[in-house]
């Protein structure tokens, strides 16, 4: 493991808190940040508004996002995530309650790196964030950051 | 040959003998001087039988009086006269008959003084051919006059040279006062008309058509006429149909129509607004009814890791309920969903590999639970019409149970094949499970109904409500036979009601 930063984008606090303790039971130790919805998102990976003095090479090693979020949808997150040359290649694991095709079709096809349903049994949870860490904070290489925001 | 009267005559007239006509010379005194052939086959006469007599034997009875005094009025101004012209002349053989005939006249100066010389030609074949040509015509014109369709010649100069009662009726006017008028002048305003457009291109053009046209009449009345034209020597004929009442059913038709396109329209839209609904309301019960059984189940699981000190078994156990039952309930909230996008997702049709979905559905079946035995029999070959996603659930949900409901026996045995009944494939998945009482077979495919216990058979109840709704929707029917511990057998038909119907 490595000190990377998971960003999860989660509004609800009890999923929250169980997504953390998701991580936390798999063993995963990353910093994680948490925006509580798509415009927070935005605004902490482009390094504007509440987040403007961040540094924004600093990309995070994955972004969990939500799609049913106030404001800005996980969708639309996505898709300006998408259009910026320096997020184009950020990877985005889609955490979400459905599996609506439409859903699980618009988010592959807006670019997600990969769609997770978050399980009703906790159990089961932890086991698909333990996947989840071992797949994109160990395994995948991150893409470099090349194109200006 | 008798030649005692006019011996010197015969001779000098001999060519007389040669013409087609009978030539009978006859002088002043009304005497025949001379008869050729033709007179004596014509009227049956032998030459010494006409020479001598008046000429009034050959003149039919009726006429006998009047004759010699025409004779003399013809002697007192000689003159040619050709044959035709109106006069309906007859003449009379030995035996009495009569016979029309035409008569050439043409007077003559002899030794004699005056004679005159008669051609006379008859005229009975070419009279019996008029008679039947005038009948014939009458035939024609009595028909023409009395037919259901107008008929109507017009000249070159738009002047009514025919036209029979149809047509008068449906120009609402009189013959008489039509026949020798344009049409302009008994129709003010008809040259512009679509219809005399349409008339005068093949009056012009002389060239046929069939068309409709709308007529308006003086009073504001319109009526539908359809139109046969045919150019003709004189200018057009043409025929023509009313065909208003066609006309007022196929615009009463056209209307209905219009009203019923427009109200299946605004069904169309109730439809697709209450389809809209419908699936925003399942996509956040998708989103928003898990949400809250993920906290429930996390966090009752939180306090069995974090609180084991703090909570006894009782505890343990009745926060274990407490997940079993979200997760529960999470599987109803699947379940009512698949069976939501089943009614309100389109159907694509394709050939379906029910066979090869089988064989995928066990194979998961026995992945998901490798401690099982069952004795599988696929029958090879099984296709059907359908929508190729719903009808996997189908299979899926039939295998399901199958395997489901054969859980507690060592010798599970599940066959999923094909019959024939009447002509249509019958699906079926045959197992030698629970079974069921067929007293509560009407339960078995509504929403939430189960027949057996959640502590016997887990499950939501909404799978064979599911299999239902699909083969339903493709025009089947499902149906279940069992006995309690003797197993139960699904089947199902596609496509029955569209071939009834």
């Amino acid at each position: 493991m490595n000190n990377k930063i998971i960003l999860l984008v989660e509004d609800n606090p009890k999923d929250e808190e169980l997504t953390l303790r998701a991580l936390k039971k798999s063993n995963v130790m990353n910093p994680v940040v948490v925006a509580r919805d798509g415009a927070e998102a935005l605004d902490y990976l482009f390094a504007q508004g509440a987040h403007a003095g961040r540094d924004r090479a600093a990309m995070p090693q994955v972004v969990l996002l939500d799609l049913k979020l106030p404001k800005i949808d996980g969708l639309e997150v996505l898709k300006a995530l998408r259009a910026n040359e320096f997020t184009k290649l950020l990877p985005v694991v889609v955490l979400t309650s459905s599996v609506e095709e439409k859903d699980l079709v618009l988010s592959y096809s807006l670019g997600a790196n990969s769609y997770v349903r978050k399980p009703v049994d906790f159990v089961q949870f932890i086991e698909a964030v333990r996947q989840l860490g071992l797949y994109w904070l160990i395994l995948n290489e991150t893409a470099p950051v090349t194109g200006k925001p | 040959m008798n030649d005692t009267a006019a011996p010197a005559a015969v001779v000098s007239w001999g060519l007389l003998e040669d013409v087609p006509d009978a030539i009978v010379i006859v002088g002043k005194d009304g005497r025949i001087r001379f008869a050729n052939r033709q007179t004596l086959a014509m009227f049956g006469y032998g030459l010494e039988e006409l020479i001598g007599q008046m000429l009034e034997l050959l003149v039919p009875e009726r006429f006998r009086t009047a004759h010699p005094g025409k004779r003399s009025a013809y002697f007192g101004n000689p003159h040619r006269r050709p044959m035709g012209g109106d006069l309906d002349l007859f003449a009379r053989r030995r035996d009495g008959t009569e016979f029309p005939v035409e008569i050439a006249l043409s007077p003559m100066s002899g030794a004699e003084g005056m004679l005159v010389t008669a051609a006379i030609r008859d005229v009975t074949e070419r009279k019996r051919a008029e008679a039947v040509i005038r009948a014939s015509e009458a035939r024609y014109h009595s028909m023409l006059d009395n037919m259901l369709e107008a008929v109507q010649i017009l000249s070159l100069d738009w002047r009514y040279l025919y036209l029979n009662d149809a047509a008068a009726r449906n120009g609402r006017q009189v013959k008489e006062e039509m026949l020798g008028k344009t049409v302009m002048e008994r129709y003010p305003g008809f040259e512009t008309t679509a219809m005399f457009t349409s008339l005068r291109t093949c009056m012009v053009e002389r060239t046929s058509r069939l068309a409709e046209f709308e007529f308006t009449y003086p009073d504001g009345t319109v009526a539908w006429y359809e139109f046969s034209i045919q150019p003709v020597p004189e200018g057009l004929f043409i025929l023509s149909l009313d065909i208003t009442a066609r006309k007022r059913v196929d615009q009463e038709i056209r209307a209905l129509n219009t009203e019923l396109e427009r109200r299946v329209q605004a069904r169309t839209e109730q439809l697709q607004e209450a389809n809209r609904e419908l699936e925003s309301f399942s996509y956040s019960v998708a989103h928003d009814l898990r949400a809250p059984l993920r906290s429930i189940d996390g966090f009752s699981q939180a306090l069995i890791d974090d609180y084991a000190v703090q909570v006894d078994a009782e505890g343990k156990k009745y926060l274990s309920f407490i997940r079993e039952s979200a997760q529960q309930m999470a599987l109803l909230i699947d379940g009512l969903l698949a069976l939501s996008r089943v009614t309100r997702s389109e159907l694509h049709s394709a050939r379906v590999d029910f066979s090869a979905l089988a064989r995928t559905a066990i194979t998961r079946l026995q992945r998901n639970h490798p401690g099982r035995t069952v004795d599988v029999v696929i029958e090879e070959g099984l296709t059907g019409e359908g929508d190729p996603v719903l009808l996997a659930v189908v299979i899926e949900n039939l295998l399901g149970n199958a395997w489901k409901f054969t859980g507690k026996r060592e010798d599970a045995r599940i066959t999923f094949g094909a019959a024939t009944r009447d002509g249509h494939p019958v699906f079926f998945v045959r197992d030698n499970g629970a079974g069921f009482d067929m007293a509560f077979v009407h339960k078995l495919f509504g929403v939430f109904q189960r027949l057996h216990g959640a502590t016997e058979f887990e499950g939501t109840g909404v799978g064979l409500a599911t299999v239902e709704r699909v083969v339903r929707r493709h025009g089947g029917r499902v149906w279940a036979e069992g006995e309690v511990g003797g197993g139960a057998t699904l089947s199902f038909t596609l496509h029955e009601k569209e071939n009834i119907g």
